[in-house]
Order: C-alpha cells, then sequence, then structure tokens
C-alpha cells in the first residue's frame, strides 16, 4: 500500500457550539473526559500509518497548539516529516459553505509541492469516528478514482457546513449541501490524488473564499470521484444538545468499545494526573470519570473532565464539567455543560432542560448570593 | 568532560522475591502501585522535581517491561540530550563478565559511566521506595556539613529497628556508628538506602571494596563501615516527611491502603509535587448504571460494573456486572468477572478471576490471586 500524506482542517466556525469553542476553536473542543476534537482525526490518521501530517490552524491557535504540541504524544515528532503546523487565512472563520478553505492549502502550497506521497488524506475536526484509511486508499486505488469521499448513511443532525451526496452504484454524481435528500452524510474526510488537489489548487487561485466542497460540488461530473460508505458508529453535532448527547452516546459500552478501539487507539496529551479518588460519601451512576478528580458527591449520567472536584451532598446529573473545575458542596446541576476552571459555590442549583442544557463560561465563580441569567449558547458580546 | 555537579544511580535490579508473584515476571521497581503508578516512578519523579537531570538506572532481573517502560526517560522530563536516563545493565568487557554481585559491585561496574560525567556528587536511590523528598535539601546539608557522605535517615520504631542499618550519630549530626540490622539497636535513626557520596569518595571506596574478597559488596553491610573506620566524615540527614520501604506484600498493600484515607499517609494529589508516570492512553473509567464506587482510587481505562469499596483499581481493569470488590488492589489490566466477590486481595496484573468467584483473604492474610 502506497503512503498518504495528511491534512487535517481546523480553520472554520464551530457553528453552534457558542461560548465554548468561540476561544479555543472547533478543534480544541473537550470531549468525553480526557480528549479534543482534533485527538480524532488525527489518531485516525497516525493509526492508519500517516507520518507526514499538516494542521491547517485558525487564526486562534493558542488552544491547539497547546494541545498538539509537536506531536510527540502522536510519536510525530520526527526526522523525516512529522507534524506541520500550517496557517490558515482569518477568512476561514467566515466561510459559510464549508470546512476546507482552498486557499489554506494554497498559502502552504509549499508543502503540498514538497510532497512525496501520492495520496493525501485529508479531514475536517467535527465528527467522532475511529477509522482505517488503508481500507478507503484500497478502494480508491481499486476504483481508479482521482478523489474518494466518506461518508455515512442516515446521519441526523445536520449543519449548514455538512454535506451530503448522491451515487450511482459507488461514483458521486451529486454534493450538495442544501438538498432535501440528505441521507448520505459527507464525514468530512476524503482521499484525493496530489496531481488533482495540486490542480484545482491553482485553478482556483483567483478565488480566496472558495471552499474545497463546493468547488466538488459545482464540478462533480468533470472529476472521477467515488464514495466510500462508513459503517462504523459516528458521533456528530451541531448544537450545545447534540454535543452533549453525543457525549453520553459513548457511555454505551459497544459504541465506547468502537470508537476507543484497542488496535487503533485514540491518542490525546497526558497530563501526569493520579487516579480519581472517591470518598465514603460519593455515588456514581453510568458515568465517566477522568484522573485527578476527587469526587464526594452524587455523579449520575455525566462526563467528568481531569482534576475536577466535587463536594458532599452535591449531586451532578445529565452534565459534562471541563477540567480543573470545583463544585461546592449541597449543590444540584442538571443538564450543565461547565467550561473549565470553573467553581460552583455551597447550595447552588443550575438547571437546564435537556432540549437547551445552560452553558457555563470557563475562568468563572457563581456564588449563590448573586443571580445569573446564564443562557446556552450565546456568544460573548 | 562533562562535570556534572549531581548524578542520580538507581539500583533496580533487584528481584523482590519477598513480593512473590508479583514479581514472576517483572522486576520490583515495574511492579504497579497505587493503580497508575510503578515503583520506580516515585524516586524518578523526585530528580525530576528535584533538578536532576542524569539518572543512571542499574537493571538486572526481568528487566523487560521497566525497559519498555521506561523508555528515553520523557515521561519523567529526562530526556536530555547532555545527560537523562540511561539503562545500565551488566556488561562484559575483555576480562569476562558477572552478574551484578551486591549493589557496591553495581556501581563499582559503572564507573566507566560515572567518569563520563565526572560528577561532583553522587546520590545512590531505590528503585521500590514510596516518598517525597526534594534533593536539594539533602545536598545543601551535605555541602554545609563538608561531608564525604551523608546518609538520608528516618526515625522508626525501636522494635523494627532490627529490620534496618541502624545510626548513631552526635549532636551535630556526625556518624559515630553504623549497625546493619542489629540484634541490640543503639538507636531508632534508620537509614533509608539512600546515600549522598563525594564522587571522588565514592569511587576510592568502591575500589578498595571491589578488592577486597571478604567483602559483601553491599553499601551497608560494607562500604559504608569501612569509609567510617578510615575516619572519613559521614553524616546523617534527617528526612521527616513519610517514607515507606514496599519490599514486602504488607507494606506494599498497606502502603497503597494508605491512599485512600481521607488525609491520606502520601498525598499522590499534591499539584506542587507531581508524581510523573508513563501513562497509558485510555479512555478515562467507567462506572456502569450497576457500579458503584466508594473511598478508591480508579485509574483511566477501567471498567466498574460493580461495587467497589476501599479499593485501587488500575489502569484498563475490568470489574463486571454485581461484583464486589473490598480492601482490595486489582492491579492493571486485571478482569473480575461477574458476580464475583473479593475481599482483602491483591489481583495481579493481567490476572483474571472467573465469575461467581468468591475471595476472602484478612488483614493479616492479604490473598494473591494470579490467573
Amino acid at each position: 500500500m502506497p503512503s498518504m500524506t495528511g491534512i487535517i482542517s481546523t480553520n472554520y466556525s464551530p457553528d453552534n457550539c457558542g461560548i465554548l469553542a468561540e476561544d479555543r476553536g472547533i478543534a480544541a473542543l473537550p470531549f468525553f473526559g480526557r480528549y479534543r476534537l482534533v485527538d480524532f482525526p488525527l489518531s485516525n490518521m497516525v493509526n492508519s500509518g500517516i507520518t507526514d501530517l499538516g494542521i491547517i490552524a485558525p487564526t486562534n491557535f493558542r488552544a491547539l497548539l497547546d494541545h498538539v504540541g509537536i506531536g510527540k504524544e502522536w510519536a510525530l515528532s520526527r526526522k523525516s516529516g512529522g507534524l506541520h503546523i500550517l496557517p490558515g487565512s482569518p477568512f476561514g472563520q467566515k466561510n459559510l459553505n464549508g470546512r476546507f478553505l482552498i486557499n489554506d492549502i494554497l498559502k502552504n502550497k509549499e508543502v503540498i509541492d514538497k510532497l512525496i506521497n501520492e495520496y493525501i488524506a485529508i479531514s475536517a475536526t467535527s465528527k467522532i469516528f475511529n477509522l482505517d484509511y488503508n481500507e478507503v486508499l484500497e478502494y480508491h486505488l481499486n476504483n481508479n478514482a482521482d478523489i474518494t469521499l466518506i461518508y455515512k448513511e442516515n446521519l441526523s443532525r445536520l449543519g449548514p457546513k455538512d454535506y451530503s451526496i448522491l451515487t450511482e452504484s459507488d461514483k458521486v454524481v451529486s454534493i450538495s449541501n442544501s438538498s432535501e435528500d440528505r441521507n448520505n452524510c459527507f464525514l468530512d474526510s476524503l482521499i484525493i490524488n496530489k496531481s488533482i488537489l495540486r490542480y484545482i489548487v491553482y485553478n482556483c487561485k483567483q478565488d480566496e473564499h472558495l471552499d474545497l466542497l463546493e468547488y466538488l460540488s459545482k464540478n462533480v461530473t468533470d472529476l472521477n470521484i467515488f464514495a466510500y460508505k462508513y459503517v462504523g458508529y459516528v458521533g456528530s453535532f451541531n448544537s450545545v444538545r447534540d454535543y452533549l448527547k453525543t457525549n453520553q452516546q459513548l457511555l454505551d459500552c459497544n459504541i465506547k468499545s468502537e470508537v476507543f478501539n484497542k488496535h487503533r487507539p485514540i491518542i490525546t496529551k497526558t497530563q501526569d494526573n493520579p487516579p480519581a479518588k472517591y470518598t465514603s460519601s460519593s455515588n456514581i451512576n453510568d458515568s465517566v470519570i477522568s484522573t485527578g478528580c476527587i469526587i464526594k458527591g452524587t455523579v449520575d449520567n455525566s462526563i467528568i473532565f481531569r482534576g475536577v472536584i466535587i463536594e458532599e451532598n452535591t449531586i451532578v446529573k445529565n452534565s459534562i464539567i471541563f477540567q480543573n473545575s470545583t463544585i461546592g458542596k449541597n449543590s444540584y446541576l442538571d443538564n450543565v455543560v461547565m467550561d473549565k476552571q470553573t467553581n460552583i459555590d455551597d447550595y447552588m442549583s443550575i438547571t437546564g432542560d435537556y432540549r437547551d442544557p445552560i452553558v457555563l463560561d470557563k475562568n468563572n465563580k457563581y456564588r449563590k448570593d448573586r443571580i445569573y441569567n446564564v443562557k446556552p449558547n450565546k456568544k460573548r458580546s | 568532560m562533562n562535570n556534572k555537579k549531581i548524578l542520580a544511580m538507581l539500583l533496580a535490579g533487584g528481584q523482590g522475591s519477598r513480593l512473590g508473584y508479583l514479581t514472576k515476571d517483572v522486576a520490583k521497581p515495574a511492579v504497579s502501585f497505587g493503580g497508575k503508578y510503578r515503583m520506580i516512578d516515585f524516586s524518578l519523579s523526585n530528580c525530576a522535581n528535584s533538578g536532576i537531570d542524569t539518572v543512571g538506572v542499574l537493571t538486572q532481573y526481568r528487566p523487560h517491561l521497566l525497559y519498555s517502560y521506561l523508555g528515553n526517560g520523557a515521561a519523567w522530563d529526562l530526556d536530555y540530550s547532555n545527560g537523562g536516563l540511561h539503562i545500565l545493565p551488566p556488561y562484559y568487557t575483555e576480562e569476562g563478565g558477572n552478574w551484578y554481585n551486591g549493589t557496591a559491585d553495581a556501581i563499582y561496574s559503572n564507573l566507566d559511566f560515572l567518569d563520563r560525567f565526572n560528577p561532583k556528587l553522587v546520590i545512590i536511590l531505590s528503585g521500590d521506595h514510596l516518598y517525597k523528598m526534594d534533593y536539594r535539601k539533602f545536598i545543601s546539608f551535605h555541602e554545609r556539613k563538608n561531608a564525604d557522605v551523608t546518609i538520608s535517615t528516618i526515625t522508626v520504631p525501636i522494635e523494627e529497628a532490627c529490620r534496618f542499618g541502624i545510626l548513631t550519630t552526635d549532636s551535630n549530626y556526625k556518624l559515630i556508628n553504623f549497625e546493619e540490622k542489629p540484634n541490640d539497636p543503639k538507636s531508632n535513626i534508620a537509614s533509608m538506602g539512600i546515600y549522598l557520596f563525594d564522587y571522588s569518595v565514592l569511587k576510592e571506596a568502591l575500589q578498595k571494596d571491589h578488592e577486597n574478597i571478604n567483602s559483601n559488596k553491599d553499601f551497608g553491610k560494607n562500604v559504608i563501615p569501612s569509609l567510617l573506620n578510615s575516619g572519613h566524615n559521614l553524616y546523617a540527614y534527617v528526612f521527616q516527611d513519610y517514607w515507606q520501604d514496599c519490599g514486602t506484600i504488607e507494606s506494599y498493600y498497606n502502603s497503597q491502603m494508605g491512599l485512600l484515607k481521607d488525609v491520606p499517609d502520601f498525598d499522590i494529589f499534591d499539584k506542587r509535587f507531581k508524581i510523573y508516570s508513563n501513562t497509558n492512553i485510555s479512555p478515562p473509567h467507567h462506572i456502569s448504571k450497576k457500579g458503584n464506587a466508594k473511598q478508591s482510587l480508579i485509574s483511566n481505562g477501567a471498567y466498574i460494573g460493580g461495587e467497589v469499596y476501599n479499593s485501587v483499581i488500575s489502569n484498563d481493569a475490568y470489574i463486571g456486572d454485581n461484583a464486589t470488590i473490598k480492601n482490595s488492589l486489582v492491579l492493571p489490566r486485571a478482569k473480575v468477572l461477574d458476580n464475583s466477590y473479593i475481599n482483602y486481595s491483591i489481583v495481579c496484573e493481567k490476572a483474571i478471576v472467573a465469575k461467581n468467584s468468591y475471595i476472602e483473604g484478612s488483614i493479616e492474610n492479604i490473598k494473591l490471586i494470579s490467573s
């Protein structure tokens, strides 16, 4: 099997995740206790033997860079190849038509020009799945394709940047982000031949704002595009509600063991926290709890990130608590997504609706003698 | 020549036969501890937290898991181009080769390694002690006293003193007498087996000890007493924090149970003095609908389908549905299948406890469950 080069696009707006992704960018959005979204495409590529990999970074790349560093955890700190952080253009965040700004690739054309590998795997970072790109490449080669788009049947909750495809005997005949028939959802992942990518990039030189998928949808008949059906689990969300739901879906042991496949592990930055500690007053029901936590209260159907402290007689239900947050005694949280380093006082009750969870901003203190009007999905002005 | 100020030599070759099945396949420093650690993490973390950037790890018995765990030392921030972590197994020379024959012989055999860095001071450490120590304080004591050798000590109950090397000092902490495991101990100041040497003194002492055919080639039995007899300046440094040698099943079990207290004997949550380890990349642990956990430590990758009380559940361990784990240690990748009951036991690494098992040890007799 020939080798591939990887490109991960993270330079696009996170749409409806509100303040959760506003500062940190979509790639660094925390997920399932210890991960960030970029871990999934990054690990998929590394587990497929890709050792030469570029991440197109958004202009607010601090959190992303803090997480991936020089790629040590993914064994991408290489003398030859390894991880490249590629600067993306400021327009990326305003691109309404997709997640792959062609201009971002053109801007980093030195990297494309130097590529030795003939095949390029490209992925965005919004969807959760565990994929072996080698299987896609084999399919790509057997079909003699220019491009192979990876899709999932019957994926619900699509957003405006999600494309669906129509196929005729595996060949893609239509790509659209607006059509009625949205059965086959493109998973923001594809394999493309280097020569085709180069042709597209140079051909679109004049248009700074064109998205790769937009281009493909207009030129679908001129190109030899195939579709690869992914049959495993896909987690996808376009709202805080669905973000919470997707996290909870992974509490299902079958889904969990499929996504966190032992042979293709999802790799992330390690932090040297001690194991989680439970005291005699703790009660846990169907929850995932990370290292460094101290749990004295009750946790139910929730995801607790690293270093969280939950005090006595406190109940945390149907919620996600990001790292290093603390929740005081005798408090009650239901349907809350709480960003990192946030403190909740004793005797506080914060209850969201499962259709509309409450989002608490990071680095905040919520004190019981004040009134909070916390609205989900509201951007900071 | 490198001229390091301080270099650490970590003795990690011991078999640890008193730990029974726990060290059947792995060296004692590689035995799992506290859910996600291995014994050697504590000494290596002390080095990292004390600014020691060059560590030689002396290995001998069953080294493979230890080697792969240590890697290039990056997990403890010990991957330096000028220094870093070095694994030092026994080797062969033109005069032949031997296994390390005692602690002093192990260091003697690696004088070449020490010469390459030509350190001013050498600290001798063990790979199986549970403690947090800023060696910089130890070093500045040594320098202040202008000592040739400083021995780190703790006070022990007098009835236990016969298990240790026992020191008597003058009011200035200068060593007057040293006895290894005395029948009739003269004090309760015990050696922790941690020595700080001026390298020139160490080198000369090891060369002399090597030539002495009657010597057991042991620091406590031979090197320290002979340095004392030859009039060197030996001092005792009094370490006042928690220290535990985990060389027996009893101390191995009790020191981990001590982590579970509300105010633990040994605080692994202290952010100012982190314990580093070569961590796995498993997802966070999952406690299911039927599961619960109280008074316990649980690590990444574990699945808890049953009740866990006053126990340590290590990385990637599996507790089946309706199983009960009490007062026990479940080591990495062990599986306790559905409906089993385990009390006062240690479930060894990768061991599998069949469904519906009933295993009950006692505080005096901790059961060791191998596969």
